[in-house]
């Protein structure tokens, strides 16, 4: 494989990375709109603190056939976008297969020395997995978005165990909660998130087999995932925003944008934090959403957010 | 008798406008004196985004592709930032050292053909009783143009009462200010 073949691989795999935050495109660098472009320059501003010129995708991206590889640090900054630790990382996956499948002169006895020891590892993993699934004190619970099916981002849910007056945070990894059953006391399990309904899971010590879970699906709360999207939107539809914004703030809604380190706060009003929505900057894009709150009906009435 | 009715309403008036007065005026105590050191620093950082905020706005409004409507938006935008519409700004968009209200630089740079505005490091200087000065550079891109300028704008800490629907609390607030 040649590096205009692995770079066409990284194009393909910036597209998929774009469509993750706009669902709505599914078209080819070919449709890839001025709107798109500038989206995209957000979204890598906004996850790499990189920027990359419109002119640069124009010449690099754009074009179905490319002549020549841009220069690396560009590569490196799309490759950091797409979740590699930089283009030589894809190199090094493409290439790899080539030299797998290249004639080895290894003799038999190196062969199955290594086939031993990748079954030892196999099995390893396989009987660490299971001592941890049925460990009598561990439990492992993922949580996941119950219409999507996609696992919750670790720094959007906060999830404690709640046994009598004390409550413990439990930590986040990969969408998934270790617990420690080893007490043999009742507990339940309380997971919140300003985007998704809380839920609050009750752990009988004799039945935990039958009352743990291993996989926990929350609801999202609608106008919160709104709002969520709109902080992270370009100019485009402002209007339908704007209309969108009336219907789910609260008209006595109160914003605290906490200042650093948590040092205090400045107030927004539903007028003035619509307007911030309606047009976002950049600094609005890196604001993140730590508490929302909602009535019956949904309105949201309090926003609490971290710069 | 109408007299002294009308006498009575003015009075009241005077009393009025002047509690609303004494609740949007400068915290006469100073700043150093309701916050401690790191709260200060914590609001000049947050300030250094409204100024960040503000060049973006500029840079919308003087886009050629962007309609009056929400042009009209951004300038609501721009206005809030601010201690009030009349606050006096050097003309950066015509390099100008004369001030001018903000209410008529605003409507001069949604009229300017496609200004870019590039915001250098903003450093901020000691705290005053109501305020503190920042210093910065912005770069401004006529086409092939660029003109680099090194400005100094002051920051308004204040409290004042905002209301939220039917409610209302004092809050701290910071507004953008004077653009020399």
């Amino acid at each position: 494989m040649t590096e205009l073949d692995t770079f066409k691989r990284l194009k393909e795999m910036v597209l998929l990375k774009y469509q993750e935050h706009y669902p709505f495109f599914r078209g080819t660098w070919n449709s890839f709109s001025s709107q798109d472009i500038q989206n995209l320059i957000g979204l890598i501003e906004q996850e790499c603190k990189q920027s990359i010129s419109e002119k640069w995708i124009y010449t690099h991206l754009k074009p179905d056939v490319n002549e020549k590889i841009p220069r690396k640090g560009m590569l490196d900054i799309l490759a950091v976008f797409v979740g590699l630790s930089g283009w030589d990382e894809l190199l090094f996956q493409d290439k790899k297969p080539e030299e797998e499948t290249a004639p080895s002169k290894a003799n038999f006895k190196v062969i199955s020395s290594i086939t031993l020891l990748a079954i030892m590892v196999l099995v390893g993993v396989w009987y660490l997995k299971f001592y941890e699934k049925a460990g009598p004190g561990k439990q492992t619970i993922e949580l996941k978005n119950e219409f999507t099916n996609q696992k919750i981002k670790n720094d959007e849910v906060k999830v404690f165990k709640v046994q009598g007056t004390a409550k413990q945070v439990l930590t986040v990894k990969d969408g998934k909660v270790h617990i420690d059953n080893s007490s043999g006391k009742n507990y339940n399990i309380e997971i919140t998130s300003p985007f998704y309904k809380k839920k609050v899971i009750n752990f009988v010590a004799d039945k935990v087999k039958d009352t743990l879970p291993a996989e926990v699906d929350l609801k999202p709360d609608d106008y919160a995932m709104m709002l969520k999207a709109f902080m992270l939107s370009d100019i485009k539809d402002w209007q339908t925003r704007k209309n969108q914004l009336n219907k789910i703030l609260s008209d006595d809604l109160e914003v605290l944008i906490m200042l650093r380190d948590d040092l205090g706060a400045e107030y927004f009003n539903k007028k003035e934090f619509s307007q911030k929505l309606i047009v976002p900057t950049s600094s609005l894009k890196q604001m993140k959403i730590i508490e929302i709150k909602s009535r019956d009906m949904g309105e949201i009435y309090f926003i609490r957010i971290k710069q | 008798m109408n007299r002294i009715i009308l006498l009575i309403i003015l009075l009241s008036a005077g009393l009025f406008a002047k509690a609303q007065q004494a609740h949007t005026t400068k915290n006469t105590r100073g700043l150093k004196a309701n916050f401690s050191a790191p709260i200060l620093v914590a609001y000049q950082e947050n300030a250094k985004t409204k100024i960040e905020d503000f060049y973006q706005y500029l840079s919308l409004l003087s886009d050629l592709s962007v309609s009056k409507e929400l042009k009209n938006e951004i300038s609501a935008n721009i206005f809030s930032l601010f201690k009030n519409k009349e606050v006096l700004v050097r003309d950066i968009a015509s390099n100008g050292r004369n001030p001018m209200p903000l209410s008529l630089f605003i409507p001069e740079i949604a009229n300017a053909p496609s200004l870019k505005f590039e915001l250098g490091e903003i450093t901020s200087q000691q705290i005053e009783s109501d305020s503190w000065q920042t210093t910065y550079t912005v770069k401004i891109l006529n086409g092939s143009k660029k003109t680099e300028l090194n400005l100094t704008q002051r920051v308004y800490l204040t409290k004042d009462f905002k209301t939220f629907g039917g409610n209302s609390k004092e809050v701290w607030q910071t507004f953008l200010g004077e653009i020399e």
